[in-house]
């Protein structure tokens, strides 16, 4: 009888423990949507690009979203040195996970590998070049080759990883996330998931405020789940505490149970329509506002994308310096869009060209939606257009393009979003709209003037300056705009955590719930 | 047997080859490898250095060679989207795919093969035509919907298995089912078909006309022989397997090749999309080989030679 | 499936017995599994050549305030048709893109049936009919890419060609034209030492017009239940290319395009991806079902037990 209740106990456990072994409370698991090309620590600029990366490797300076200001993280002071150099003063006794130390030396290799020309990462072009020299143990001076009143700002993107990693084993930089952080990187398992687990040695422990967070969770789990749906259901099953970009349905559905909740924010993220200016339609500024004037962007607002972002003339918000409160969206007004196409093709403007309207795959929730309805309100203003999706590579290929290079026949419309992270329109006027720019099928000699003139610019002046640009930009219909947008996130109600504006997912701000 | 082996092995090898010319014509010579690597708006001098790097600046033929030589000697080269060597990348994904197709099998073929019998028993009665719209309803399903909709009943609804990952029995569960769905159609059609042929034939009506149980005639004698038909498509129904697994591991999340095809072809990574498809053309060989073997032991009387053909 | 149909064709194919047209439709109209398919293919084939006329909708009109709505939603112009199956999330009516999308999942299905069918079975007969070098390296070629996955074939194919319409259909054709080889070869094999080959060989027939004339017609029943069961396969392939993006493009109604679009909403509007799923898997069980009907009257002992069948169970 007894050995009978034993193998019955003895089974009964052996069920059990797999289960228990799953319901690991100490672990927080995350839903994020795409999965990193690498584990360099550049990429840690990004949640999209770098998920959790933020857990592993710091910045010198982070923001503090109550005051907008720069706060310090791995520096804890800094002073303009000139107008091209910020001197900064390091935190002492911080160690990187390998064990090497963390100090000026060590800073200057990261940031000089991070923005090396040979390496071409993509951070280089995202922020522009700088680099950084070592003036003594803890101090660091970092420099642009142009006066750059921004340079501060730009340091909250630039993560540090291990200068000696990148001496003894260069290769697994692209492999290896190795930082300063409250957690180490322990697996990245393709296709499934990335792994941070807690780092003892951390210098933030014990001290919240300046380290923004504490350690409370021992494990963060990243997981690569593609599809949207998927990654609610996982949150909505208790599988995991974060769901990354929901769409506005799912936003809703999961607001109505008892276990989970949606959070939403605004982000820097602007939904914007780029347009080839040079092609002989395009070309044409009463046709671009024609185009404008036909998107009815309240309504793609309100019912595709469920309401989560906001009306807009122009592509930054009103965090960067250079929004201007007097730009509103372009009207709906499909009438006067009308009129004015029948003006420009009485003039010979060829307003039949074929238009390509195309945007990437799952650039955000609702594009599949957001580009067939743009098409179907130009198809009732009697144009001719198709729309194509594109894999980010063959994104990259039509969108990554100089308007010198782009065939006056192309006729391509794009809609993307733009993140301006670094709060300034000098640079998202550099990507978009200046004549050499990357991204720029654009090319205006006036605005191009003024926005020469405010690069050395600072405080108001620069202010000023750029609002002054980014009219002359809106009354020239540089691009379009449908909105700045929100994003959402199923979280559990297991899980203590508030949505901050730059949308990161940092295990030291999550805790459990009660 | 040997010989028979030796001969199927050389066939393999024309096949892997095959294969990987196919391959070199879809990435290299449709498309231009280094523009996908250094991006549209890089310098001409640039996408010069790194055609020289690539060593895509000489004629086709030697390309071909060198990369027929890279392959036979497993150097697939750097993933453009991973930065790391792709061959590694791609094996590391194996086991997934492996136990997920393997437990899909495992479902697919017993229960297969019971619906197939089945419905033989006693053609064109009740159970026969339920049985035929199951196992015809598996041939004709959409995987990524079953996949969507199981998601929402089990996990979401009733708290059963989990949504998506890949881990212990639980994680199993929902990919194994929508995987095995399609093979386990097939594969009770086949039964069913093989059976009624062995039902028919003289044996059978001996056995019966013997006094042997019936149950023993069916499920002994005449299963016996209708499993050689069944075993001859698996190689197929392998094939099909891997169809489907990359559809649902795409859903899932399942760290499989399937996903990591999707992926590479997405970046268009071409060495990774090489890599790949050099593993699963390996993978179907190696498989095809086993079926072969358990095909001659089960049925010695087969002549090799023929065996090979068709 | 398809070796299915072989090895029952196989056997099936030598002195077929006739039976009166009038009683085996008699008897499929008796056999409700078979009634159910030829109906489903019916109403399918009313979308095929009239989807203008019978849908109520415009299936690329959109109207945003009336997304999503519900199955049985009236509709909000004075005696307009009721949204019976809902609208998508574009507000467009489901039922009138369903019925569209039948043309353009059929015509994939149906054009790349053709075109792999044509081109499958000439070299299935070349092969059979030849032997030697010819036959060895198209079977090779056959049994290459039967043990290949087609998808991922077809993927491969389509990275290097793009996505689109057209090169759907070429790509998925490209894929499946070994599956006719080889039963077309199967069979001329059995077929070219029968005694009426030989017959018409000495009486001095051309090889082109003893393949016209009397191995074509003795190929075609298998060749087409085969052809039935390749359109439903096809479909469902393209609705997995849509899926993974490879597919047919937006705002073409396609099936598998349909469930692709609706997948975000699996659980707040389960209209959306459920009836073009139901679609796609009422048609491909039709074909299918469609196919084991034809099989079973086309062999001579089962359509016996076929034709009997009912009579026996119902007392």
């Amino acid at each position: 009888m007894l050995h009978r209740k034993t193998l019955l106990i003895v089974i009964l456990l052996l069920l059990l423990l797999p289960a228990a072994l799953q319901a690991q409370d100490d672990t927080v698991v995350i839903a994020v949507g795409i999965e990193p090309v690498s584990m360099d620590a550049w990429r840690g600029f990004a949640e999209t690009g770098g998920p959790g990366f933020l857990n592993a490797v710091e910045q010198l300076v982070t923001r503090d979203f109550a005051s907008g200001e720069m706060v310090p993280l791995l520096a804890t002071a800094w002073e303009w040195v000139d107008d091209r150099t910020i001197q900064f003063t390091l935190r002492e006794g911080v160690s990187f996970h390998d064990g090497s130390y963390f100090n000026a030396p060590a800073a200057a290799a990261s940031i000089n590998h991070t923005f090396d020309p040979e390496n071409a990462f993509d951070l280089l072009d995202f922020v522009g070049s700088m680099s950084a020299e070592a003036v003594g143990d803890y101090t660091l001076n970092v420099s642009t080759p142009e006066p750059d009143p921004i340079l501060l700002n730009k340091m909250y993107f630039v993560p540090i990883g291990s200068a000696q990693q990148l001496m003894d084993d260069p290769d697994s930089y692209h492999t290896n996330l190795i930082g300063t952080g409250p957690y180490r990187f322990v697996e990245w398992s393709s296709g499934e998931s990335i792994t941070y687990e807690v780092n003892p040695d951390w210098w933030g422990h014990g001290m919240m405020d300046e380290a923004g967070g504490e350690v409370i969770f021992q494990r963060a789990v990243y997981r690569f789940l593609p599809e949207d749906q998927v990654r609610t259901a996982a949150v909505q099953a208790g599988e995991a505490h974060i769901a990354q970009y929901i769409t506005p349905e799912q936003c809703a559905e999961v607001s109505m149970s008892d276990s989970a909740r949606c959070e939403s924010a605004a982000s820097v993220e602007t939904i914007f329509i780029r347009m080839d200016t040079n092609s002989p339609m395009l070309g044409d500024v009463r046709v671009r506002r024609a185009l404008q004037l036909g998107i009815d962007k309240d309504l793609i607002i309100e019912t595709i994308l469920g309401g989560t972002a906001t009306a807009t003339g122009q592509i930054v918000n009103d965090t960067a310096l250079g929004h201007s409160p007097d730009i509103s969206p372009y009207p709906y007004d499909p009438d006067e869009a009308a009129a004015l196409l029948e003006a420009a093709a009485a003039d010979g403007v060829p307003v039949d060209m074929p238009i390509t309207l195309g945007a990437r795959i799952a650039v955000m929730p609702g594009i599949d939606e957001t580009l067939q309805a743009i098409a179907s309100m130009w198809g009732d203003l009697g144009l001719n257009v198709s729309i194509e999706f594109f894999d980010p590579e063959g994104f990259g290929q039509v969108m990554l393009v100089n308007i010198k290079d782009v065939p006056e026949e192309r006729n391509f419309v794009a809609v993307h979003l733009h993140g301006q992270e670094l709060l300034d329109y000098h640079i998202s006027y550099r990507f978009y709209f200046s004549c050499d720019g990357i991204l720029s099928v654009y090319c205006n000699d006036e605005a191009e003037a003024l926005w020469n003139a405010a690069e050395p610019l600072a405080g108001a002046e620069r202010d000023a300056t750029l609002q002054q640009l980014n009219q002359v930009a809106h009354d020239d219909v540089a691009a379009g705009y449908i909105g700045h947008l929100d994003f959402s996130y199923a979280v559990s109600n297991a899980l203590d955590w508030s949505l901050k504006l730059d949308h990161r997912l940092q295990a030291k701000e999550m805790s459990p719930a009660g | 047997m040997l010989a028979y082996l030796a001969r199927r092995l050389l066939q393999s090898v024309a096949v892997t080859f095959v294969v990987l010319s196919l391959v070199f014509v879809a990435g290299r010579i449709l498309g231009d490898p280094v523009r996908l690597v250094v991006g549209i708006e890089a310098s001409e001098e640039r996408v010069q250095r790194v055609r020289e790097q690539l060593n895509l600046n000489q004629p086709l033929g030697q390309q071909y060679a060198n990369f027929i030589g890279d392959a036979l000697s497993l150097q697939f080269g750097t993933s453009f989207w991973q930065k790391v060597p792709a061959l590694p990348r791609v094996l590391e994904r194996i086991p997934a795919t492996l136990t997920l197709t393997a437990a899909a099998l495992a479902l697919a073929l017993p229960l297969g093969i019971t619906l197939g019998a089945l419905s033989a028993l006693r053609p064109w009665s009740r159970i026969d035509r339920v049985t035929n719209v199951i196992s015809l309803g598996g041939v004709s399903i959409v995987e990524f919907w079953l996949a969507l909709m199981l998601i929402l009943i089990f996990p979401v609804r009733l708290g059963w298995f989990k949504t998506s990952g890949y881990g212990g029995i639980e994680y199993f569960v929902l990919p194994a089912l929508t995987l095995c769905y399609k093979p386990l159609g097939r594969i009770a059609q086949i039964t069913r078909s093989a059976m009624l042929d062995e039902l028919a034939k003289p044996y059978v009506k001996a056995a019966r006309a013997r006094g042997l149980a019936e149950r023993r005639v069916v499920f002994v004698h005449a299963l016996k022989n209708a499993a050689v038909p069944v075993l001859t498509i698996s190689g197929d129904e392998l094939a099909a397997l891997l169809n489907g697994a990359i559809i649902v591991e795409t859903v899932f999340g399942w760290p499989g090749i399937g996903r990591l095809t999707i992926q590479a072809l997405e970046r268009r990574d071409l060495p990774m999309v090489e890599a790949t498809v050099f593993v699963v053309a390996i993978f179907i060989i190696v498989t095809n080989l086993l079926v072969d073997m358990a095909y001659t032991w089960l049925n010695p009387r087969i002549r090799f030679s023929a065996a090979g053909d068709a | 499936m398809t070796t299915d149909a072989v090895t029952r064709l196989d056997s099936a194919s030598e002195a077929p017995r006739k039976v009166g047209i009038g009683l085996i439709m008699r008897r499929l109209l008796r056999d409700p599994v078979a009634v159910f398919s030829l109906i489903v293919l019916t109403l399918l084939l009313i979308a095929l050549l009239a989807a203008g006329q019978v849908a109520p909708y415009d299936p690329l009109r959109q109207n945003l305030r009336l997304r999503n709505l519900p199955p049985g939603t009236p509709s909000v112009e004075e005696g307009g048709f009721p949204h019976i199956l809902g609208t998508d999330e574009l507000g467009r009516d489901l039922l009138s893109r369903l019925i569209h999308g039948a043309r353009v999942s059929l015509a994939v299905g149906l054009g790349s049936a053709l075109l792999s069918g044509t081109a499958g079975t000439a070299l299935g007969i070349l092969a059979g009919y030849y032997g030697g070098r010819l036959d060895d390296l198209i079977m090779r070629l056959v049994d290459l890419q039967m043990s290949f996955p087609f998808l991922l074939l077809a993927l491969l194919v389509l990275y290097a060609l793009g996505p689109g319409f057209l090169n759907v259909i070429l790509v998925l054709a490209l894929v499946r034209w070994m599956v006719y080889a080889r039963v077309a070869r199967g069979l001329t094999l059995a077929m070219r030492s029968s005694p009426f080959i030989d017959a018409a060989r000495v009486t001095g027939n051309s090889d082109l017009r003893i393949i016209r004339r009397h191995l074509l017609p003795n190929l075609a029943s298998p060749l087409v239940i085969l052809f039935t069961l390749e359109i439903a396969a096809l479909i469902l392939g393209e609705a997995a290319l849509s899926y993974l993006g490879f597919g047919v493009q937006k705002p073409e109604p396609s099936w598998g395009l349909m469930i692709e679009a609706g997948k975000s909403y699996v659980s707040t509007a389960w209209w959306l991806t459920t009836f073009p799923g139901l679609a796609i898997f009422l048609t491909a069980l039709s074909l299918n079902l469609l196919a084991a009907s034809l099989r079973a009257i086309s062999d001579p002992v089962q359509r016996e037990r076929w034709l009997n069948a009912g009579l026996r169970e119902r007392p």
